[in-house]
């Protein structure tokens, strides 16, 4: 099963005169079931999920551009799939919808891998394992894990020398903790789009030592955020150790970090 | 040869054709004749129902599927490849059986073992051989027919089936295996499989049976039961690997009964089908019965497996034990409902229940429901639930002794399984299970 998704493409679904104002149905598409919403002349598409309880949106009322779920009362704008009100916290997935001729057409919209969603308290990590090893350890990061360990930024859209620069601020020193552009190890990136649009990036890293035993690690990590930037087809680190790294190649932020002034 | 085609539809017609193609005998065609009647009659499940409100089945069609093809139109296409069976990886067995888009088509077990009276094989065949000795346990419907559509279907339609039967006193040392598959490349219609599968372990008898599921990601149906009959003193180890393809509908009633000083382990995998919606039952029917059951899940893409349990203690000083965990990835779902019900009788009842959820993206959902039905007054009942997402600590901390992020992730994954792993005493499956997720994690955010 592959996670990966083919692009998707426009699907009649209904006539237009089919629904009057604020009505609703269910269409199918893809093997995916959707609410189909009209407001006004207009249509939208959402799967017909309530993300509160996994029920179906489609026996729900439209009022404006929200669908009140029957069950418990959650909202969904049509638009865009956000929850508008309690007990949902999270989106329903929103469709593109055309209509043409009278007809309307869908086409489904993969859910980004990374959704923004909003997390009560309480609702984070409940799991602690203790037959878990790694569980057990992360006792003694706790305290700093605040500077340390910042949460994955989302990929940008565009590939450029700064986002790929942004995505390798994920990788981190294991031994320094510091991320591996304030350490100034990156001397060069180079981003070669391909015929099909598709970027190769090939960077220039270095290390802080030539003998340095993170070396593989940080270059895995390296080849792994770059990879997951939207647009990205190939990716090539490239170890040099010319010129050689010196301290000063750190950013303030990073000499800030380890307390070198 | 009968050249009669094949019914298109699970209708009247099809019925009576089914029936006669095959020549059971007159109380198993009774079965099978109510349990059709009972199926006309009930409505499709409602997701105004309690078991059915989590678990959305408007995609599902029936009227795209009919009865497994007549044995004269033979398992499935020429050519056909079975995917091979991972549980018996480097386990000497004692028997195997193979069931494709529910025909059987390879049976066989050692010598000595059919010497003891052991029966191993086909259902649908033994049936025919050695009915009157398995009539009682058809007769007691362990798994009943009539709990809803699709249970009644099942009981009016299955095919090609898997029978164990160990006798009196006798000790199986080496495990069996069966396989079922579900083959849809290349064939006319969608693959169906409505097997069952039917343990009976006699007073003292002990046996171990690996059973997995396989099949490409076409189209496919299965609705199936299993039953295992645990007798006085018995000791059952079964392990159910639920590994279908990813288009495949899974549906499926399980119960074992264990009787007085008997004892069931059952460990169940579940990775496969589209979606899956389970009732696994134990019943504790005698004094001092102990029962364990066992759960790994791994879901991924948008998978749906929902798993309703009942820990059942019929008789008093019985012990039941389940721990269920699950791993879920992309916008996959996990439904666990989870009941111990105590009669009034069965005191010092001693029941144990607990489903934990690990979940690798955001978009994943799992649902824990536990429940507790005493109605005795002298019992110790517990039960828990968790759910949790991967720290980034603990990855991060992996990470900073070397390991790569998706190392770190397997270890995190592996180190939650590490559980129940624990308590599969079988090296195999435990060895099948930990491959089969390690094989499916992601790289995730």
């Amino acid at each position: 099963m592959s996670h990966a998704e083919a692009s998707h493409q426009f699907t009649p679904v209904a006539h237009a005169a089919d629904l009057t104002d604020k009505g609703r149905m269910v269409v199918e598409v893809e093997d995916r079931l959707l609410v189909l919403v009209r407001v006004g002349d207009d249509f939208f598409a959402l799967d017909d999920v309530c993300t509160h309880d996994d029920g179906p949106l489609s026996d729900g009322t439209v009022d404006d551009y929200a669908i009140a779920c029957p069950r418990h009362g959650a909202k969904f704008d049509v638009r865009t799939g956000a929850a508008l009100t309690m007990p949902a916290t999270r989106p329903t997935q929103a469709h593109d919808v055309e209509v043409r001729d009278g007809q309307v057409y869908v086409r489904i919209r993969s859910t980004p891998k990374t959704a923004e969603a909003p997390h009560l308290p309480g609702q984070k990590p409940a799991f602690v394992s203790t037959s878990d090893p790694a569980a057990a350890a992360t006792g003694e990061l706790a305290p700093a894990q605040g500077e340390l360990a910042p949460p994955p930024v989302e990929p940008e859209r565009s590939v450029s020398e700064d986002s790929v620069r942004e995505a390798l601020k994920q990788v981190i020193d294991p031994e320094l903790f510091v991320n591996i552009v304030d350490l100034g190890l990156i001397y060069n990136v180079s981003i070669d789009e391909q015929t099909d649009g598709k970027k190769h990036v090939a960077i220039d890293m270095t290390m802080t030592s030539p003998a340095c035993p993170a070396g593989p690690q940080l270059i895995q990590n390296s080849k792994d955020v770059l990879g997951r930037i939207d647009g990205v087809s190939a990716v090539d680190v490239k170890l040099v150790m010319i010129p050689p790294w010196t301290p000063d190649r750190m950013t303030e932020a990073a000499r800030d970090q380890l307390g070198i002034f | 040869m009968s050249t009669v085609a094949a019914p298109r539809a699970f209708d009247s017609a099809a019925f009576e054709a089914f029936v006669a193609e095959r020549r059971e005998p007159a109380w198993l065609v009774e079965l099978r004749r109510a349990a059709f009647a009972k199926f006309q009659e009930l409505p499709a499940p409602s997701r105004r129902e309690e078991e059915w409100m989590r678990t959305d089945i408007r995609l599902f069609r029936l009227e795209k599927f009919a009865p497994p093809a007549f044995a004269s139109e033979g398992p499935a296409p020429v050519g056909t490849t079975v995917p091979a069976p991972i549980l018996s990886a480097g386990v000497e067995l004692g028997g195997t059986m193979t069931v494709v888009n529910g025909r059987a088509v390879d049976a066989g077990c050692d010598a000595d073992l059919a010497s003891r009276g052991v029966l191993f094989g086909s259902l649908e065949t033994l049936v025919l051989e050695h009915g009157d000795k398995l009539r009682p346990y058809f007769e007691r419907k362990l798994v009943n027919s009539s709990a809803d559509k699709f249970a009644a279907l099942h009981a009016a339609f299955w095919t090609g089936g898997t029978l164990l039967y160990v006798p009196r006193g006798v000790a199986v040392e080496k495990p069996l295996h069966n396989l079922a598959a579900l083959v849809s490349q290349g064939a006319a219609r969608p693959a169906v499989d409505l097997s069952k599968l039917m343990v009976v372990l006699e007073e003292g008898a002990q046996a171990t049976l690996l059973s997995e599921t396989a099949g490409d990601d076409g189209p496919a149906l299965h609705c199936g039961s299993i039953e295992l009959f645990v007798g006085k003193g018995a000791r059952l180890r079964y392990v159910n690997l639920q590994n279908w393809g990813s288009g495949t509908w899974h549906f499926a009633h399980q119960k074992g009964a264990v009787d007085r000083d008997g004892s069931l382990q059952w460990t169940i995998g579940a990775l496969g089908s589209r979606l899956a919606k389970v009732n696994q039952h134990v019943g504790l029917v005698g004094e001092h019965a102990r029962a364990q059951v066992n759960g790994v899940m791994f879901t991924e893409g948008r998978q749906h497996l929902s798993y309703h349990t009942l820990q059942h203690h019929e008789a008093p000083h019985c012990t039941s034990d389940l721990l269920y965990k699950g791993a879920l990835q992309d916008e996959s779902r996990l439904v666990w409902r989870g009941m111990i019900r105590v009669d009034p009788l069965a005191q010092k009842t001693d029941a144990y229940q607990r489903d934990d959820n690990l979940m690798l993206s955001d978009g994943a959902r799992a649902d824990s429901i536990p429940g507790l039905e005493i109605e005795a007054d002298d019992v110790r009942c517990t039960h828990g639930a968790t759910a949790g997402r991967v720290d980034d600590s603990q990855i991060f901390y992996a990470q900073s002794r070397g390991l790569t992020r998706k190392e770190a992730i397997r270890m995190i994954v592996a180190g939650f399984f590490q559980q129940v792993f624990d308590r599969i005493e079988i090296e195999s499956v435990r060895e099948a299970l930990g491959l089969a997720i390690g094989r499916r994690i992601r790289e995730y955010q």
